[in-house]
C-alpha cells in the first residue's frame, strides 16, 4: 500500500484539523523508521514501502480506533476561545485607545484649582492666561474625615484669599476658600461634583451668615453672601472649591468659627470647623 | 493533546475576561439596566434612591430613553448618560417636573423633538388631565422689540397641553406652535413670535430646577369628567 | 486483557508498553522494537496499533510526551511515563501475576 494512502486512511477520522496533522505526523515519522529498516536490509524503496505499511496493520480498523481517542471537542473550543480572543483584542483595542487618548490629555492639565495653599501670597494662573496676584494671610489645616454614601470627605485645605479686582474701580476683595476633597473606591462611581450643592439647603457659618448662588455682590443686612463652587475630578476623586463670601464690603464680615456646608439632597452637613477638624 | 487545547481555551477565555473589563472600563462602566444607571447617578449625588414610577423609550436615535423616580422628598427626573435633575416633592398633590432632555413625537407626516413634562403623584381616580403653562411673566417688563405693542398684538405665550396617562403619572408634550413661521420673510410678529418660542423650548429644555420656574395650571378629572384636583404653580 | 482489550488501564499492551517506559522515555517505533526484542519475537503487534493506545495513555495522564528533534531532521515524539502511570503500572503487574498464579496452578494440578 502507498505510504501516503496509509496515513491518510489511518487518520480520515480524526476531526480537528491540527489533531489530525499531528498524529498523521507521528505515524510517518515511525512508517519512515520502518521503511529505512527495510532498505538497510536490502529491500527496494517499494518493497520497503509495502512491508512497512503491511506491518503497520490496516488502517480502517485503525482509524476508528484513533478517532475514539482524539475527540474534536476540546480542540474545537480551542479554536472558539481564538476566535473570541481576537475579536476582544479587537474591539477593546479600537474603543479603547482612543479613549486612552482622551484620558492622557485631560490627565495633561493641572487642575484649574489649588488643593491647599500655605500662609504668604502666591499667583494663580487660569487657563485663559489671565493671572491673579493672591494674598494668603491666614490658612488652616483640617483633619478628619467623614464618610457620605461610600464616599469619604477630608478637608485638602482652608484658607483666606484676598486680591484686588482691577479696572477702572479697583477694590479689594476678601474670601474664605475651602476645598474639600471626595474618594472612593469604586472607581467607575466618583462624585458628580458639579451638582453637589443643590435646592434648599445653603451653607452657614457660625456668625449667622448664610451663602447663595444668586446673590448682589454688596448684599444688604440679612441677605445671604455669595457663593461659588467649582469642581474637578481625576480618577476616582472629586475635588470641590467653596468660596465663601467675595463680597467688597470687607468690614462686616469676618473669618468664622465654623462653616456647615449641606451636601447632597438628603440633608448631610459637613461641617468644617476652623479650629479642629471635618464633622458631620 | 488534548490538555494542551483545553489549558489554551482556558487561557483564551481567561484573556477574554480581561479585555472585556478592560472594554467596559474604557466605555464609562456601563450598568446592564437603566434603572441601575440611574441609581448609580443618584449616589453619585448623594440623593436618595428613587422608586421608578414612569419610563421612556428613545425612539429613532438621538431621543434618550428616561426615567422618573420617586423618593420620599424628591422627584428624580433621569436621561439615559446625560443628565439627572432633582425637583422638590409636594406631600399631598401631585408635583410636575420638566424632563431633563427632549422627547420625539409624530405630527402628520413628520416627526419633532420638543421638552415635555411628567406629572407624578396624580390622585388615584384620575383619568385625564390638562396642563396650563403660561410664559408671559418671563417676558414682562423685557423689551423685546423697537415696537413694544408688537407685543399686544401678539398672541401670549401659552400652551394648553392634554395628559397622556401613563404608568401611573401623565405626560405632556409639549409643541411648538410657531414652527416655519413666515417662510422667507417673516413679519416682525412671526419673528417675535418664533424667536420666543425657542428661547421658551431651550429655557424648559437646560435649565436646572432650581432656576426652572413658570406659571401652570394642573388639572385632573375622573372617567366621568369631573374636576378632581388643581394644582398651580407655586 | 484480552487481545482486542486496548482501552487505556486494563493488561494487554497498555501494560507493557507503561513496563517498558519505566526504563526511559521512549518513541512509538523504539518502543515497538523493544518489545518485539525483549519478547524474543512473541509479542508482534500490528505496529500501527501502539499508537490508540499511547494516545489513551496520555490522555488518562499516565504518560506525557514532548516532540523533539533528532539530529537527522526528523521530529520524533517522546513518551515518559508519569508517578500516575507507575501507580497503575503496580496495579497491573499485580492483577497480571495473581492471573497467572490461578492459571499455573490449575495446569500444573491437571
Amino acid at each position: 500500500m502507498n505510504a501516503e494512502y496509509w496515513l491518510d486512511t489511518a487518520t480520515e477520522k480524526i476531526r480537528f484539523r491540527p489533531d489530525r496533522k499531528a498524529v498523521r505526523r507521528e505515524l510517518q515519522d515511525h512508517l519512515e523508521d520502518r521503511m529505512e529498516a527495510g532498505k538497510a536490509k536490502g529491500l527496494s524503496p517499494y518493497e520497503a514501502e509495502e512491508a512497512a505499511t503491511a506491518a503497520m496493520g490496516d488502517p480502517v480498523a485503525l482509524a476508528e480506533e484513533l478517532a475514539r481517542v482524539h475527540s474534536p471537542w476540546w480542540g474545537r473550543l480551542w479554536r472558539l476561545s481564538q476566535w473570541a480572543l481576537a475579536i476582544a483584542v479587537l474591539v477593546t483595542v479600537s474603543s479603547a485607545v482612543p479613549r486612552l487618548r482622551e484620558y492622557l490629555q485631560y490627565e495633561m492639565y493641572d487642575p484649574p484649582f489649588p488643593f491647599s495653599v500655605e500662609e504668604g501670597s502666591y499667583t494663580r494662573e487660569f487657563y485663559t492666561g489671565y493671572a491673579k496676584e493672591i494674598t494668603v494671610p491666614e490658612a488652616w489645616d483640617i483633619g478628619g474625615s467623614v464618610d457620605l454614601g461610600h464616599y469619604r470627605f477630608t478637608v485638602s485645605g482652608a484658607w483666606v484669599e484676598e486680591w484686588t479686582v482691577s479696572g477702572e474701580d479697583p477694590y479689594p476683595v476678601r474670601q474664605l476658600v475651602i476645598t474639600l476633597r471626595a474618594s472612593t473606591w469604586r472607581f467607575w462611581e466618583p462624585l458628580n461634583g458639579s451638582q453637589f450643592m443643590i435646592l434648599d439647603h445653603m451653607p452657614s457659618d457660625s456668625g449667622g451668615n448664610t451663602y447663595g448662588y444668586d446673590v448682589d455682590t454688596a448684599p444688604g443686612e440679612d441677605e445671604p453672601l455669595s457663593l461659588f463652587c467649582e469642581t474637578f475630578q481625576r480618577g476616582a476623586t472629586t475635588w470641590l472649591r467653596v468660596e465663601l463670601n467675595q463680597t467688597r464690603d470687607m468690614d462686616s464680615w469676618s473669618v468664622p468659627d465654623w462653616v456647615d456646608i449641606p451636601v447632597g439632597c438628603g440633608g448631610d452637613i459637613l461641617r468644617v470647623d476652623l479650629s479642629k477638624g471635618v464633622i458631620s | 493533546m488534548a490538555q494542551r487545547h483545553r489549558r489554551r481555551f482556558l487561557r483564551n477565555l481567561f484573556l477574554v475576561l480581561i479585555f472585556s473589563l478592560i472594554l467596559w472600563y474604557a466605555e464609562g462602566c456601563p450598568l446592564p439596566t437603566q434603572e441601575m444607571e440611574l441609581h448609580r447617578w443618584e449616589r453619585q449625588r448623594l440623593a436618595p434612591e428613587s422608586t421608578v414610577v414612569w419610563s421612556y423609550q428613545g425612539r429613532q436615535g438621538n431621543d434618550r430613553d428616561m426615567l422618573v423616580g420617586v423618593s420620599p422628598d424628591y422627584v428624580h427626573a433621569y436621561a439615559e448618560n446625560y443628565r439627572l435633575t432633582l425637583w422638590p416633592r409636594s406631600g399631598d398633590t401631585a408635583t410636575l417636573v420638566v424632563l431633563p432632555d427632549r422627547t420625539r413625537y409624530q405630527d402628520k407626516a413628520s416627526s419633532y423633538l420638543d421638552p415635555a413634562l411628567v406629572a407624578v403623584d396624580p390622585p388615584p381616580q384620575a383619568e385625564s388631565a390638562r396642563l396650563f403653562l403660561d410664559f408671559s411673566l418671563r417676558y414682562a417688563g423685557t423689551t423685546e422689540e423697537a415696537d413694544p405693542a408688537a407685543l399686544t398684538r401678539v398672541p401670549a405665550p401659552t400652551y394648553t397641553l392634554e395628559g397622556d396617562r401613563q404608568e401611573g403619572a401623565f405626560f405632556f408634550q409639549l409643541q411648538r406652535q410657531y414652527r416655519h413661521l413666515g417662510g422667507e420673510n417673516p413679519t416682525e410678529e412671526e419673528q417675535l413670535l418664533t424667536g420666543r418660542e425657542d428661547d421658551i423650548m431651550a429655557f424648559l429644555e437646560l435649565e436646572e430646577p432650581r432656576w426652572l420656574s413658570f406659571s401652570y395650571v394642573l388639572t385632573f378629572y375622573d372617567s366621568d369628567g369631573d374636576l378632581l384636583e388643581t394644582v398651580t404653580s407655586p | 486483557m484480552a487481545r482486542g482489550d486496548r482501552s487505556a488501564l486494563p493488561g494487554g499492551t497498555a501494560m507493557l508498553v507503561l513496563a517498558l517506559l519505566q526504563e526511559r522515555e521512549m518513541y512509538g517505533y523504539e518502543i515497538i522494537e523493544e518489545l518485539e526484542k525483549r519478547s524474543d519475537q512473541v509479542f508482534q503487534m500490528k505496529e500501527g496499533t501502539l499508537y490508540p493506545v499511547l494516545h489513551s495513555l496520555e490522555k488518562e495522564k499516565l504518560v506525557t510526551a514532548r516532540d523533539q528533534e533528532a539530529p537527522s531532521g526528523r521530529k520524533r515524539r517522546y513518551y515518559r511515563v508519569t508517578a500516575a502511570g507507575l501507580q497503575a503500572l503496580e496495579a497491573k503487574k499485580e492483577e497480571w501475576q495473581v492471573y497467572a498464579r490461578a492459571v499455573t496452578a490449575i495446569l500444573t494440578n491437571a
